[in-house]
C-alpha cells in the first residue's frame, strides 16, 4: 500500500504531464508567492488554544467545537473543495 | 472533522464521494479559517487558469472572493489545546495519516 505522499506525487506528476505548461507555471508561481508571503508565520502554533467554532454540518445542524471536545481529542482538517 | 468554504450541498458531495463518516462543516466566506490566519486569495492569473479547468470557485463557495484556506490539519486535545498543526501552500503536500495517528497516540490515554 503506497503512502499518501507517494500517491500525491503520482497525482502531481500526472498533472505535470497533462496540463498546459503555462497553467502549471502560473500555479507553481502562485504557490511559491504564497509561501514567500509569510502566511505560515501567522497560523496557530502548537500550544495555542483552538478558537471555538460553531458551524453548520451537511444536515444544516450547528456543530460546536466545545461539544466535540467534550467527547475527546479532535482532528480538524481544512478542505479546499470537492473539486 | 473537516471544515471548508463550500456551500452545504458541495460539502455533502465531498462526504458522499469520499465515503466520509465524519462531519464536513461549512465555513462561509472563510470566516473561521480567517481567524486562524489560513486564508489566501487567488491572484487574477490563477483565477483564469482555474476557469480554464472549468473550476469556478465562486460556484462552489457561494461567494465571489476566490479565497481558500491553506490545506491544514490540526490535532487538538480534549482541553482544546493545539498539539499538532501542519499547513502548506502546496496542496499536494499533506501529513501522512500515520503522522496524525501518532500525534493522537501522543496525547495519552
Amino acid at each position: 500500500m503506497s503512502t499518501l505522499n507517494e500517491r500525491l506525487t503520482r497525482i502531481r506528476e500526472s498533472f505535470a504531464r497533462s496540463a498546459p505548461a503555462e497553467a502549471r507555471a502560473i500555479m507553481h508561481r502562485s504557490t511559491e508567492d504564497l509561501r514567500a508571503s509569510g502566511i505560515l508565520d501567522g497560523i496557530p502554533a502548537v500550544g495555542d488554544a483552538l478558537p471555538a467554532f460553531e458551524l453548520a454540518d451537511t444536515e444544516g445542524e450547528l456543530v460546536r467545537s466545545d461539544d466535540l471536545l467534550h467527547e475527546g481529542p479532535l482532528v480538524v482538517t481544512f478542505y479546499r473543495g470537492v473539486w | 472533522m473537516a471544515i471548508s468554504p463550500q456551500v452545504r450541498e458541495r460539502n455533502a458531495e465531498i462526504r458522499a464521494k469520499q465515503h466520509l463518516a465524519f462531519p464536513v462543516l461549512a465555513d462561509p466566506g472563510n470566516a473561521y479559517a480567517r481567524r486562524l490566519g489560513l486564508v489566501f486569495a487567488f491572484p487574477d492569473d490563477l483565477r483564469e487558469v482555474y476557469r480554464g479547468f472549468n473550476l469556478v470557485l465562486p460556484d462552489y463557495n457561494g461567494d465571489g472572493s476566490w479565497e481558500l484556506p491553506l490545506p491544514t490539519r490540526l490535532v487538538v486535545d480534549a482541553e482544546g489545546t493545539i498539539r499538532a498543526i501542519d499547513a502548506d501552500p502546496d496542496y499536494t503536500v499533506r501529513p501522512e495519516p500515520e503522522a496524525t495517528l501518532a500525534a493522537l497516540r501522543a496525547l495519552g490515554p
